[in-house]
């Protein structure tokens, strides 16, 4: 997964502390890959209730398990930007309102 | 035709100049944006009357204003960059090596009058100016003109995780500039 980061990971004492500019198209890499391995962690455990089961639809969409990943780390960013903003804790239910639109279900 | 503009200067003019100036908080670019909405509508000359008259400006209008927002932030890449570095938007200033606030965040007080509120939005202004171009950019097009992220990423051609990061960091940068000149 995301080769172009492995560099930085075999060397994290080095990248920690670096700033990224996400505005001249900067990724954080540990922030990157901590939303993929999220995302991982919920569709093994199926909560929020049904993620696991948009993750296979979105796998067999695009014939690309990382891809489809990408569409969950989307909604995931999205849900927390959505927590900091009203500042209220992380809401699953608007959380799979996302997923689903994703699958055209919403 | 000629009829149609005049009226439509003298009627909706300043309705937007004053829309355009909320969302660009640039007298000179808001008059450019207005200017070319104008000259756009005679250009196309494309008004059916579906709608009125305003709205089909300020539809043309807000095309406008997304485009000098765009061409704004293609061309100061650098001084976000300065920005940044004078930790004015630092993240770092917030918390702590654990990653906890270090200062619980504070409310901040909603002005009750229309002098406060004058002299809120006063500081407000001057802290979304002092947001390097990027951030603001996209705060102004997210929190203030409700575009949703799809479109936003469009236009800025970023990408949508990034888009999130871009606007938390907006909202720091904004709290903490709001702390310290209002709270």
């Amino acid at each position: 997964m995301h080769p172009e980061y492995h560099a930085i990971l075999e060397a994290p004492e080095r990248y920690m502390s670096q700033q990224y500019f996400p505005e001249m198209g900067e990724t954080n890499p540990f922030l990157h890959l901590s939303l993929h391995l999220s995302v991982i962690e919920q569709v093994s455990i199926n909560q929020p209730i049904g993620i696991s089961q948009v993750y296979a639809t979105l796998c067999e969409k695009h014939a690309d398990k990382h891809a489809a990943q990408h569409d969950l780390l989307e909604c995931l960013a999205e849900t927390i930007w959505h927590s900091q903003r009203n500042n209220v804790p992380l809401d699953s239910a608007h959380y799979l309102n996302l997923l689903n639109q994703r699958i055209g279900k919403a | 035709m000629a009829d149609n503009i005049n009226d439509w200067l003298n009627e909706h003019g300043d309705y937007l100049y004053r829309f355009a100036l909320a969302r660009l908080r640039d007298p000179h670019q808001a008059e450019d944006a207005v200017q070319e909405t104008m000259l756009a509508a005679i250009k196309g000359n494309s008004f059916e009357g579906c709608s009125s008259a305003r709205t089909w400006l300020t539809g043309i209008l807000k095309h406008k204003i997304i485009d000098l927002q765009r061409k704004q932030i293609r061309e100061q890449p650098v001084s976000d960059l300065v920005d940044l570095d004078n930790s004015n938007t630092s993240m770092d200033d917030f918390f702590d090596s654990t990653g906890h606030w270090l200062d619980k965040p504070q409310a901040l007080e909603m002005p009750d009058n229309a002098l406060e509120q004058k002299q809120f939005l006063a500081v407000l202004d001057e802290c979304l100016g002092r947001l390097p171009q990027k951030l603001k950019a996209i705060f102004m097009l997210r929190d203030v003109q409700e575009l949703d992220n799809e479109n936003i990423c469009k236009e800025l051609e970023i990408t949508a995780t990034n888009a999130w990061v871009m606007l938390y960091r907006a909202r720091m940068g904004l709290r903490k500039c709001l702390e310290l000149n209002w709270i």
